[in-house]
Protein backbone atom coordinates (compact mmCIF):
# COMPACT_ATOMS: atom_id res chain seq x y z
CA UNK A 1 0.00 0.00 0.00
CA UNK A 2 2.98 2.39 0.85
CA UNK A 3 4.45 1.81 -2.59
CA UNK A 4 1.47 1.97 -4.02
CA UNK A 5 0.51 5.49 -2.82
CA UNK A 6 3.92 6.77 -3.12
CA UNK A 7 4.56 5.91 -6.69
CA UNK A 8 1.23 6.16 -8.30
CA UNK A 9 -1.74 9.31 -8.00
CA UNK A 10 -3.87 7.39 -5.19
CA UNK A 11 -6.69 8.55 -3.38
CA UNK A 12 -4.06 7.71 -0.43
CA UNK A 13 -7.06 7.17 2.31
CA UNK A 14 -8.57 3.86 3.70
CA UNK A 15 -12.01 5.66 2.49
CA UNK A 16 -10.59 4.92 -1.11
CA UNK A 17 -9.22 1.49 -1.28
CA UNK A 18 -10.76 -1.66 -1.43
CA UNK A 19 -9.26 -5.22 -0.53
CA UNK A 20 -10.55 -8.03 -2.65
CA UNK A 21 -9.25 -11.75 -3.61
CA UNK A 22 -10.41 -15.27 -4.87
CA UNK A 23 -9.93 -18.64 -3.37
CA UNK A 24 -6.64 -18.04 -1.08
CA UNK A 25 -6.98 -14.31 -1.85
CA UNK A 26 -10.63 -14.30 -0.35
CA UNK A 27 -8.67 -15.78 2.78
CA UNK A 28 -6.27 -12.93 2.84
CA UNK A 29 -9.34 -10.64 1.95
CA UNK A 30 -10.95 -11.33 5.26
CA UNK A 31 -7.55 -12.05 7.16
CA UNK A 32 -6.03 -8.92 6.50
CA UNK A 33 -9.27 -6.94 6.86
CA UNK A 34 -9.37 -8.25 10.40
CA UNK A 35 -5.63 -7.85 11.49
CA UNK A 36 -5.31 -4.64 9.63
CA UNK A 37 -8.40 -2.26 10.41
CA UNK A 38 -7.72 1.80 9.13
CA UNK A 39 -6.18 0.53 5.47
CA UNK A 40 -8.81 -0.61 3.74
CA UNK A 41 -12.79 0.42 3.58
CA UNK A 42 -14.78 -2.10 1.90
CA UNK A 43 -13.89 -6.25 1.34
CA UNK A 44 -14.92 -8.65 -1.25
CA UNK A 45 -14.06 -12.04 -0.85
CA UNK A 46 -14.82 -14.29 -3.43
CA UNK A 47 -15.27 -17.88 -2.88
CA UNK A 48 -12.86 -18.19 -0.22
CA UNK A 49 -10.84 -20.67 0.60
CA UNK A 50 -9.16 -21.98 4.08
CA UNK A 51 -12.25 -20.47 6.77
CA UNK A 52 -12.60 -23.44 8.99
CA UNK A 53 -9.76 -24.61 10.95
CA UNK A 54 -7.26 -26.67 9.35
CA UNK A 55 -6.24 -29.92 10.69
CA UNK A 56 -3.87 -32.66 9.17
CA UNK A 57 -3.30 -36.31 9.97
CA UNK A 58 -0.21 -37.84 11.23
CA UNK A 59 -0.09 -39.83 8.18
CA UNK A 60 -0.42 -36.58 6.16
CA UNK A 61 2.53 -35.25 7.97
CA UNK A 62 5.06 -38.31 7.58
CA UNK A 63 4.18 -38.20 4.03
CA UNK A 64 5.18 -35.03 3.84
CA UNK A 65 8.31 -35.70 5.55
CA UNK A 66 8.92 -38.70 3.90
CA UNK A 67 9.18 -36.21 0.33
CA UNK A 68 12.58 -35.60 -0.99
CA UNK A 69 13.57 -31.82 -1.65
CA UNK A 70 13.20 -32.32 -5.33
CA UNK A 71 9.92 -34.46 -4.79
CA UNK A 72 8.24 -31.05 -3.00
CA UNK A 73 10.01 -28.84 -5.47
CA UNK A 74 8.17 -30.73 -8.63
CA UNK A 75 4.70 -31.15 -6.83
CA UNK A 76 1.97 -29.40 -8.09
CA UNK A 77 -1.58 -27.67 -6.67
CA UNK A 78 -3.12 -29.77 -4.02
CA UNK A 79 0.19 -31.85 -3.35
CA UNK A 80 1.79 -27.98 -1.71
CA UNK A 81 -1.20 -27.78 0.55
CA UNK A 82 0.71 -29.74 3.23
CA UNK A 83 4.24 -27.46 3.25
CA UNK A 84 2.63 -24.52 2.20
CA UNK A 85 0.16 -24.29 4.90
CA UNK A 86 2.88 -25.25 7.30
CA UNK A 87 5.36 -23.30 6.22
CA UNK A 88 2.68 -20.18 6.60
CA UNK A 89 0.71 -21.03 9.75
CA UNK A 90 3.45 -23.30 11.51
CA UNK A 91 6.64 -22.14 11.35
CA UNK A 92 9.45 -23.32 13.15
CA UNK A 93 12.85 -21.41 12.48
CA UNK A 94 14.53 -24.26 14.18
CA UNK A 95 13.38 -27.32 12.02
CA UNK A 96 15.21 -27.88 8.61
CA UNK A 97 15.11 -28.06 5.91
CA UNK A 98 11.65 -26.75 5.57
CA UNK A 99 11.94 -24.60 9.38
CA UNK A 100 7.78 -25.97 9.68
CA UNK A 101 6.92 -27.84 12.85
CA UNK A 102 6.64 -31.39 11.69
CA UNK A 103 6.07 -32.95 15.56
CA UNK A 104 4.49 -36.15 15.61
CA UNK A 105 4.48 -37.76 18.80
CA UNK A 106 3.03 -42.00 19.33
CA UNK A 107 1.05 -41.36 15.86
CA UNK A 108 -0.90 -37.85 17.36
CA UNK A 109 0.39 -34.35 15.96
CA UNK A 110 1.98 -31.77 18.18
CA UNK A 111 -1.59 -30.38 19.71
CA UNK A 112 0.58 -26.90 19.48
CA UNK A 113 0.91 -27.47 15.20
CA UNK A 114 -2.65 -27.82 15.02
CA UNK A 115 -3.04 -24.63 17.48
CA UNK A 116 -0.81 -22.85 15.27
CA UNK A 117 -3.23 -23.81 12.30
CA UNK A 118 -6.34 -22.73 14.42
CA UNK A 119 -5.49 -19.40 15.29
CA UNK A 120 -5.12 -18.43 11.13
CA UNK A 121 -8.53 -19.57 10.69
CA UNK A 122 -10.97 -16.77 9.72
CA UNK A 123 -14.04 -18.60 11.15
CA UNK A 124 -12.14 -18.99 14.35
CA UNK A 125 -10.54 -15.14 14.08
CA UNK A 126 -13.99 -13.85 13.64
CA UNK A 127 -15.32 -13.49 17.00
CA UNK A 128 -12.08 -11.70 18.19
CA UNK A 129 -12.07 -8.94 15.31
CA UNK A 130 -15.67 -7.58 15.63
CA UNK A 131 -15.06 -3.89 15.96
CA UNK A 132 -12.72 -4.48 12.88
CA UNK A 133 -14.88 -6.07 10.83
CA UNK A 134 -17.49 -3.72 12.12
CA UNK A 135 -15.93 -0.74 11.20
CA UNK A 136 -15.99 -1.64 7.27
CA UNK A 137 -18.26 0.25 5.32
CA UNK A 138 -18.96 -2.97 3.04
CA UNK A 139 -18.42 -6.38 3.01
CA UNK A 140 -19.13 -8.75 0.25
CA UNK A 141 -19.03 -12.57 0.35
CA UNK A 142 -19.87 -14.77 -2.49
CA UNK A 143 -19.62 -18.27 -3.62
CA UNK A 144 -20.99 -20.44 -6.37
CA UNK A 145 -22.97 -23.42 -5.92
CA UNK A 146 -21.16 -25.66 -7.43
CA UNK A 147 -18.14 -24.72 -5.18
CA UNK A 148 -16.25 -27.47 -3.38
CA UNK A 149 -16.23 -24.31 -0.79
CA UNK A 150 -19.84 -23.64 -0.35
CA UNK A 151 -19.97 -25.43 2.83
CA UNK A 152 -17.15 -23.26 4.42
CA UNK A 153 -18.47 -19.84 2.81
CA UNK A 154 -22.07 -20.32 4.23
CA UNK A 155 -20.66 -21.19 7.46
CA UNK A 156 -18.69 -17.64 7.16
CA UNK A 157 -21.88 -16.17 6.38
CA UNK A 158 -24.00 -17.53 9.10
CA UNK A 159 -21.32 -16.55 11.69
CA UNK A 160 -21.22 -12.58 9.93
CA UNK A 161 -24.52 -12.64 10.59
CA UNK A 162 -24.62 -14.80 14.14
CA UNK A 163 -22.61 -11.76 15.09
CA UNK A 164 -24.25 -8.75 13.60
CA UNK A 165 -21.52 -8.28 11.11
CA UNK A 166 -23.69 -6.24 8.18
CA UNK A 167 -22.04 -8.13 4.87
CA UNK A 168 -23.96 -9.32 1.32
CA UNK A 169 -23.82 -12.64 0.54
CA UNK A 170 -24.45 -14.14 -2.46
CA UNK A 171 -24.34 -17.75 -4.19
CA UNK A 172 -24.46 -17.56 -7.76
CA UNK A 173 -24.56 -20.28 -10.60
CA UNK A 174 -21.34 -21.26 -10.56
CA UNK A 175 -18.18 -23.64 -9.35
CA UNK A 176 -14.72 -22.44 -8.01
CA UNK A 177 -13.33 -20.64 -10.95
CA UNK A 178 -15.68 -20.47 -13.83
CA UNK A 179 -17.09 -17.49 -13.15
CA UNK A 180 -14.35 -15.18 -11.66
CA UNK A 181 -13.37 -13.11 -14.56
CA UNK A 182 -17.28 -12.35 -15.45
CA UNK A 183 -17.99 -11.30 -11.75
CA UNK A 184 -14.62 -8.85 -11.37
CA UNK A 185 -17.09 -7.44 -14.31
CA UNK A 186 -20.56 -7.42 -13.15
CA UNK A 187 -20.43 -7.51 -9.45
CA UNK A 188 -16.87 -6.86 -7.96
CA UNK A 189 -16.07 -3.62 -9.42
CA UNK A 190 -19.32 -2.11 -9.73
CA UNK A 191 -19.22 -2.74 -5.61
CA UNK A 192 -16.01 -0.63 -5.45
CA UNK A 193 -17.51 2.00 -7.66
CA UNK A 194 -20.37 2.25 -5.06
CA UNK A 195 -18.66 1.90 -1.99
CA UNK A 196 -15.26 3.86 -2.21
CA UNK A 197 -14.91 7.65 -2.26
CA UNK A 198 -13.74 8.93 -5.83
CA UNK B 1 -5.58 -24.28 33.27
CA UNK B 2 -5.39 -27.80 36.19
CA UNK B 3 -1.93 -26.49 37.23
CA UNK B 4 -4.20 -23.35 37.39
CA UNK B 5 -6.61 -24.58 39.99
CA UNK B 6 -4.11 -26.46 42.26
CA UNK B 7 -1.85 -23.38 42.79
CA UNK B 8 -4.82 -21.03 43.14
CA UNK B 9 -5.81 -22.74 46.14
CA UNK B 10 -2.31 -21.97 47.21
CA UNK B 11 -3.44 -18.36 47.63
CA UNK B 12 -2.35 -17.66 51.43
CA UNK B 13 -5.27 -14.96 51.52
CA UNK B 14 -8.97 -15.49 52.43
CA UNK B 15 -11.44 -16.46 50.30
CA UNK B 16 -14.74 -15.66 51.98
CA UNK B 17 -17.27 -18.94 51.08
CA UNK B 18 -19.94 -16.28 49.18
CA UNK B 19 -18.53 -14.09 46.41
CA UNK B 20 -15.85 -16.83 46.34
CA UNK B 21 -13.44 -13.73 45.34
CA UNK B 22 -10.02 -13.15 47.03
CA UNK B 23 -9.71 -10.43 48.83
CA UNK B 24 -6.65 -8.81 50.97
CA UNK B 25 -6.75 -6.45 53.86
CA UNK B 26 -5.38 -2.66 52.78
CA UNK B 27 -1.68 -1.84 52.45
CA UNK B 28 0.20 0.46 54.03
CA UNK B 29 1.27 4.13 52.18
CA UNK B 30 4.04 5.65 52.48
CA UNK B 31 4.52 9.17 52.76
CA UNK B 32 4.40 11.22 50.14
CA UNK B 33 2.68 8.50 47.74
CA UNK B 34 -0.79 9.86 46.35
CA UNK B 35 -3.41 6.62 46.00
CA UNK B 36 -6.62 7.83 44.20
CA UNK B 37 -9.51 5.13 43.46
CA UNK B 38 -11.21 6.23 39.84
CA UNK B 39 -13.63 5.27 37.40
CA UNK B 40 -13.23 4.62 34.00
CA UNK B 41 -15.77 4.44 31.55
CA UNK B 42 -15.17 1.78 29.48
CA UNK B 43 -16.66 2.45 25.78
CA UNK B 44 -15.40 -0.95 24.77
CA UNK B 45 -17.44 -2.55 27.04
CA UNK B 46 -20.89 -1.11 25.96
CA UNK B 47 -23.33 -3.24 25.36
CA UNK B 48 -21.67 -6.93 26.93
CA UNK B 49 -24.23 -9.63 27.24
CA UNK B 50 -23.01 -10.77 30.76
CA UNK B 51 -24.04 -7.22 32.34
CA UNK B 52 -20.87 -6.55 33.71
CA UNK B 53 -20.17 -3.31 35.00
CA UNK B 54 -19.24 -0.30 31.93
CA UNK B 55 -17.76 1.91 34.11
CA UNK B 56 -14.35 -0.01 35.72
CA UNK B 57 -12.90 0.51 39.32
CA UNK B 58 -9.13 2.05 38.79
CA UNK B 59 -6.45 2.12 41.48
CA UNK B 60 -3.96 4.93 40.84
CA UNK B 61 -0.66 4.98 42.95
CA UNK B 62 1.28 8.15 42.06
CA UNK B 63 4.78 8.58 42.96
CA UNK B 64 6.29 11.35 45.21
CA UNK B 65 7.16 14.12 43.23
CA UNK B 66 4.03 14.02 41.53
CA UNK B 67 2.39 16.56 43.93
CA UNK B 68 5.70 18.65 44.39
CA UNK B 69 6.78 18.48 40.96
CA UNK B 70 4.00 19.56 38.74
CA UNK B 71 5.26 20.11 35.02
CA UNK B 72 6.82 16.79 35.41
CA UNK B 73 5.38 13.58 33.56
CA UNK B 74 5.86 9.92 34.61
CA UNK B 75 5.84 6.84 32.70
CA UNK B 76 2.56 4.57 33.71
CA UNK B 77 2.94 0.51 34.39
CA UNK B 78 -0.30 -0.62 33.54
CA UNK B 79 -0.75 -3.70 36.22
CA UNK B 80 -3.35 -6.33 35.79
CA UNK B 81 -4.76 -8.90 38.38
CA UNK B 82 -5.54 -12.76 38.03
CA UNK B 83 -8.90 -14.56 38.02
CA UNK B 84 -11.35 -14.30 41.38
CA UNK B 85 -10.09 -10.84 42.02
CA UNK B 86 -11.06 -7.30 41.70
CA UNK B 87 -8.38 -4.83 41.09
CA UNK B 88 -8.16 -3.04 44.63
CA UNK B 89 -7.76 -6.30 46.57
CA UNK B 90 -4.41 -7.48 43.99
CA UNK B 91 -3.64 -3.45 45.02
CA UNK B 92 -4.11 -4.87 48.44
CA UNK B 93 -2.25 -7.57 47.89
CA UNK B 94 0.76 -6.67 46.14
CA UNK B 95 1.67 -3.31 48.32
CA UNK B 96 1.86 -1.71 45.32
CA UNK B 97 2.18 1.85 47.35
CA UNK B 98 5.47 0.79 48.57
CA UNK B 99 6.71 -0.74 45.35
CA UNK B 100 6.09 2.76 44.00
CA UNK B 101 8.02 4.35 47.20
CA UNK B 102 10.68 2.12 47.27
CA UNK B 103 11.53 2.59 43.66
CA UNK B 104 11.11 6.12 44.24
CA UNK B 105 13.82 6.04 46.56
CA UNK B 106 15.77 4.43 43.98
CA UNK B 107 15.39 6.96 41.88
CA UNK B 108 12.97 5.46 39.66
CA UNK B 109 9.38 6.92 39.48
CA UNK B 110 6.31 5.45 37.94
CA UNK B 111 2.38 5.64 38.20
CA UNK B 112 1.05 2.25 38.51
CA UNK B 113 -2.31 1.58 37.33
CA UNK B 114 -4.17 -1.34 38.54
CA UNK B 115 -7.84 -1.71 36.47
CA UNK B 116 -10.50 -3.99 38.36
CA UNK B 117 -12.05 -6.70 35.20
CA UNK B 118 -13.99 -8.83 37.45
CA UNK B 119 -16.93 -9.96 35.64
CA UNK B 120 -20.44 -12.14 36.22
CA UNK B 121 -17.86 -15.12 35.55
CA UNK B 122 -15.19 -14.39 38.20
CA UNK B 123 -12.86 -12.47 35.53
CA UNK B 124 -12.71 -11.03 32.13
CA UNK B 125 -9.51 -12.50 30.84
CA UNK B 126 -8.97 -9.69 29.10
CA UNK B 127 -10.44 -11.03 25.33
CA UNK B 128 -12.66 -9.14 22.99
CA UNK B 129 -15.72 -11.02 23.54
CA UNK B 130 -19.38 -9.71 22.82
CA UNK B 131 -20.29 -11.75 25.79
CA UNK B 132 -17.84 -10.82 28.43
CA UNK B 133 -17.41 -7.54 26.92
CA UNK B 134 -13.83 -6.58 25.18
CA UNK B 135 -11.58 -5.97 27.68
CA UNK B 136 -8.19 -6.51 25.34
CA UNK B 137 -9.69 -2.67 23.90
CA UNK B 138 -10.78 -1.59 27.46
CA UNK B 139 -7.21 -1.55 28.95
CA UNK B 140 -5.31 -0.31 25.96
CA UNK B 141 -7.31 2.24 24.28
CA UNK B 142 -10.17 3.47 26.75
CA UNK B 143 -7.67 3.44 30.17
CA UNK B 144 -4.77 4.35 28.23
CA UNK B 145 -6.55 7.42 26.53
CA UNK B 146 -8.51 7.92 30.11
CA UNK B 147 -4.97 7.73 31.72
CA UNK B 148 -3.09 10.02 29.28
CA UNK B 149 -6.20 13.26 29.63
CA UNK B 150 -6.06 12.98 33.00
CA UNK B 151 -2.64 12.57 34.53
CA UNK B 152 0.73 13.48 33.80
CA UNK B 153 1.96 10.85 32.08
CA UNK B 154 4.60 10.46 29.37
CA UNK B 155 1.70 9.80 26.68
CA UNK B 156 3.70 7.59 24.11
CA UNK B 157 4.35 4.27 23.45
CA UNK B 158 7.99 4.69 25.38
CA UNK B 159 6.39 5.83 28.79
CA UNK B 160 4.15 2.62 28.90
CA UNK B 161 4.68 -0.84 30.52
CA UNK B 162 2.05 -3.64 31.26
CA UNK B 163 2.46 -6.23 33.28
CA UNK B 164 -0.04 -8.45 35.41
CA UNK B 165 0.02 -11.87 37.04
CA UNK B 166 -1.64 -15.28 36.29
CA UNK B 167 -4.87 -14.27 34.22
CA UNK B 168 -3.30 -10.83 34.14
CA UNK B 169 -0.21 -12.30 33.11
CA UNK B 170 -2.16 -13.77 30.37
CA UNK B 171 -3.45 -10.54 29.68
CA UNK B 172 -0.38 -9.03 29.06
CA UNK B 173 0.64 -11.63 26.73
CA UNK B 174 -2.42 -11.05 24.54
CA UNK B 175 -2.88 -7.83 24.77
CA UNK B 176 0.70 -7.37 24.75
CA UNK B 177 0.47 -8.96 20.80
CA UNK B 178 -2.26 -7.30 19.96
CA UNK B 179 -1.85 -3.99 21.12
CA UNK B 180 2.01 -3.71 20.63
CA UNK B 181 1.74 -0.38 19.27
CA UNK B 182 0.65 0.84 23.12
CA UNK B 183 3.52 -0.75 24.80
CA UNK B 184 6.86 -0.94 24.94
CA UNK B 185 7.93 -3.22 27.64
CA UNK B 186 5.72 -6.29 29.09
CA UNK B 187 6.82 -8.53 32.08
CA UNK B 188 4.67 -11.56 32.66
CA UNK B 189 4.59 -12.89 36.34
CA UNK B 190 3.21 -16.36 36.64
CA UNK B 191 0.84 -16.76 33.63
CA UNK B 192 -1.52 -18.62 33.32
CA UNK B 193 -3.99 -19.82 29.93
CA UNK B 194 -0.02 -20.17 27.87
CA UNK B 195 -1.67 -23.60 26.52
CA UNK B 196 -4.21 -24.24 24.28
CA UNK B 197 -7.29 -25.47 26.89
CA UNK B 198 -8.93 -28.72 25.79
CA UNK B 199 -11.89 -30.59 27.03
CA UNK B 200 -12.72 -34.23 26.87
CA UNK B 201 -16.21 -35.13 26.10
CA UNK B 202 -16.29 -36.00 29.88
CA UNK B 203 -15.49 -32.47 31.37
CA UNK B 204 -17.11 -30.67 28.87
CA UNK B 205 -20.23 -32.20 29.82
CA UNK B 206 -19.54 -31.29 33.00
CA UNK B 207 -19.53 -27.55 32.11
CA UNK B 208 -22.76 -27.40 30.36
CA UNK B 209 -24.39 -28.84 33.32
CA UNK B 210 -23.92 -26.12 35.67
CA UNK B 211 -26.69 -23.31 35.87
CA UNK B 212 -26.16 -20.11 35.23
CA UNK B 213 -27.09 -18.62 38.39
CA UNK B 214 -24.88 -21.30 39.76
CA UNK B 215 -21.88 -20.28 38.54
CA UNK B 216 -20.73 -18.36 41.45
CA UNK B 217 -20.50 -21.57 43.82
CA UNK B 218 -19.23 -23.94 41.39
CA UNK B 219 -15.27 -24.03 42.44
CA UNK B 220 -12.55 -21.40 41.32
CA UNK B 221 -11.62 -24.33 38.37
CA UNK B 222 -15.24 -24.74 37.14
CA UNK B 223 -15.65 -20.73 36.96
CA UNK B 224 -11.84 -20.52 34.95
CA UNK B 225 -13.58 -22.87 32.29
CA UNK B 226 -17.06 -21.30 31.76
CA UNK B 227 -14.87 -17.60 32.34
CA UNK B 228 -12.71 -18.83 29.36
CA UNK B 229 -15.78 -20.28 27.38
CA UNK B 230 -17.69 -16.81 27.80
CA UNK B 231 -14.58 -14.93 26.97
CA UNK B 232 -13.12 -17.48 24.16
CA UNK B 233 -16.49 -18.98 22.26
CA UNK B 234 -19.05 -16.32 22.61
CA UNK B 235 -22.51 -17.00 21.11
CA UNK B 236 -24.71 -13.79 21.64
CA UNK B 237 -27.41 -16.20 20.09
CA UNK B 238 -26.88 -18.41 22.84
CA UNK B 239 -28.64 -17.22 26.11
CA UNK B 240 -28.08 -17.48 29.23
CA UNK B 241 -24.50 -17.64 28.72
CA UNK B 242 -24.06 -16.19 25.55
CA UNK B 243 -21.56 -18.54 24.57
CA UNK B 244 -20.69 -21.91 22.95
CA UNK B 245 -19.98 -24.67 25.13
CA UNK B 246 -16.91 -27.10 23.50
CA UNK B 247 -19.85 -30.15 23.73
CA UNK B 248 -22.10 -30.58 20.08
CA UNK B 249 -24.01 -33.76 19.54
CA UNK B 250 -22.76 -35.92 22.06
CA UNK B 251 -18.90 -35.06 20.84
CA UNK B 252 -16.37 -31.91 21.80
CA UNK B 253 -16.67 -29.53 19.09
CA UNK B 254 -13.55 -28.70 17.23
CA UNK B 255 -14.43 -25.02 16.28
CA UNK B 256 -15.03 -24.22 19.74
CA UNK B 257 -11.71 -25.78 20.76
CA UNK B 258 -9.76 -23.89 17.92
CA UNK B 259 -11.52 -20.11 19.08
CA UNK B 260 -9.89 -21.31 22.32
CA UNK B 261 -6.32 -22.26 20.78
CA UNK B 262 -6.75 -19.17 18.88
CA UNK B 263 -6.62 -17.07 22.44
CA UNK B 264 -3.75 -18.89 23.57
CA UNK B 265 -0.62 -17.32 23.67
CA UNK B 266 1.75 -20.17 23.00
CA UNK B 267 -0.71 -20.32 19.59
CA UNK B 268 -0.47 -16.78 19.11
CA UNK B 269 3.24 -16.04 18.97
CA UNK B 270 4.22 -17.76 15.75
CA UNK B 271 1.65 -15.13 13.88
CA UNK B 272 2.78 -12.62 15.92
CA UNK B 273 6.28 -11.97 15.58
CA UNK B 274 6.97 -8.64 14.22
CA UNK B 275 4.37 -7.63 17.12
CA UNK B 276 6.65 -9.17 19.86
CA UNK B 277 10.00 -8.07 17.76
CA UNK B 278 9.03 -4.67 17.92
CA UNK B 279 8.89 -4.29 22.22
CA UNK B 280 12.14 -2.50 23.85
CA UNK B 281 12.17 -5.72 25.97
CA UNK B 282 10.04 -8.37 27.28
CA UNK B 283 10.33 -10.24 30.92
CA UNK B 284 8.44 -13.25 32.52
CA UNK B 285 9.22 -15.28 35.46
CA UNK B 286 7.76 -18.21 37.39
CA UNK B 287 8.20 -19.31 40.99
CA UNK B 288 9.64 -23.12 40.77
CA UNK B 289 6.95 -24.54 42.79
CA UNK B 290 4.17 -23.00 40.99
CA UNK B 291 2.44 -25.77 38.70
CA UNK B 292 2.40 -23.06 35.77
CA UNK B 293 5.92 -23.52 35.29
CA UNK B 294 5.88 -26.00 32.84
CA UNK B 295 3.10 -23.95 30.65
CA UNK B 296 5.52 -20.67 31.25
CA UNK B 297 8.58 -22.15 30.20
CA UNK B 298 7.11 -23.44 27.07
CA UNK B 299 6.33 -19.64 26.22
CA UNK B 300 9.77 -19.33 26.76
CA UNK B 301 11.09 -21.74 24.45
CA UNK B 302 8.59 -20.55 22.24
CA UNK B 303 10.01 -17.11 22.10
CA UNK B 304 13.18 -18.53 21.46
CA UNK B 305 12.68 -20.66 19.19
CA UNK B 306 11.85 -17.73 16.88
CA UNK B 307 14.35 -15.07 18.52
CA UNK B 308 12.30 -12.97 20.00
CA UNK B 309 14.70 -10.96 22.38
CA UNK B 310 13.18 -11.96 26.82
CA UNK B 311 14.19 -11.84 30.13
CA UNK B 312 13.45 -15.14 31.73
CA UNK B 313 13.43 -16.11 35.56
CA UNK B 314 12.72 -18.73 38.08
CA UNK B 315 12.66 -18.25 41.54
CA UNK B 316 11.87 -20.10 44.90
CA UNK B 317 8.40 -19.82 45.06
CA UNK B 318 4.70 -20.91 44.52
CA UNK B 319 1.99 -19.01 42.37
CA UNK B 320 1.58 -16.31 44.80
CA UNK B 321 3.98 -16.24 47.95
CA UNK B 322 6.83 -14.21 46.43
CA UNK B 323 4.89 -12.13 43.59
CA UNK B 324 4.55 -8.41 45.56
CA UNK B 325 8.16 -8.87 46.65
CA UNK B 326 9.00 -9.33 42.82
CA UNK B 327 6.95 -6.98 42.09
CA UNK B 328 9.01 -4.55 44.33
CA UNK B 329 12.37 -5.86 43.56
CA UNK B 330 12.60 -7.40 39.69
CA UNK B 331 9.54 -5.99 37.99
CA UNK B 332 9.52 -2.31 38.40
CA UNK B 333 13.32 -1.98 37.67
CA UNK B 334 13.00 -3.88 34.61
CA UNK B 335 10.14 -1.00 33.47
CA UNK B 336 12.63 1.60 34.83
CA UNK B 337 15.53 0.33 32.33
CA UNK B 338 13.94 -0.06 29.43
CA UNK B 339 10.91 2.81 29.85
CA UNK B 340 11.54 6.55 28.23
CA UNK B 341 11.60 8.79 31.98
CA UNK B 342 10.57 12.08 30.31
Amino acid sequence: VAYVDEHYRTIADADSRGLSGHSMGGYGTLKIAMKYPGVFSSIYAMAPCCLSPSNFTAEQIEQFKAMTPEQVAAAQGFALVVPATLSAWAPDPKNPPYYVSTGVTDGAVDPLLLARLHANSPLVLLPQYLPEMKALEAIRLEVGDKDFLLRDDTWMHEELERFGVAHEWQVFDGDHGNRVNARIRSDLLPFFGAHLDK
Amino acid sequence: MKALIATALLALVAVPAAAQNITAPPPPIPEGITVEEIKVPGASLIGNLEGNDVDRQVMVVLPPSYRTNPNKRYPVIYYLHGFAIDGKNFYNYMHVPEAVAHNAARGNEFIVVVPSTLTRMGGSMYSASATTGDFRSFIARDLVSYMDSHYRTIARRAGRGLAGHSMGGYGTWTIGMIYWDVFDALWAQSACCISPRGETVQSATAMAAVPYEGVDQSGFGMRAGLASMTAWSPNPQNPPFHADFPLKDGAVDPLVIAKWANNAPLAMVASHLPALDSFAAIGSDVGTRDGLIRDDTLIHEELERFGIEHVWQTYDGTHTDKIAQRFDEVVLPFFAEHLAKQ
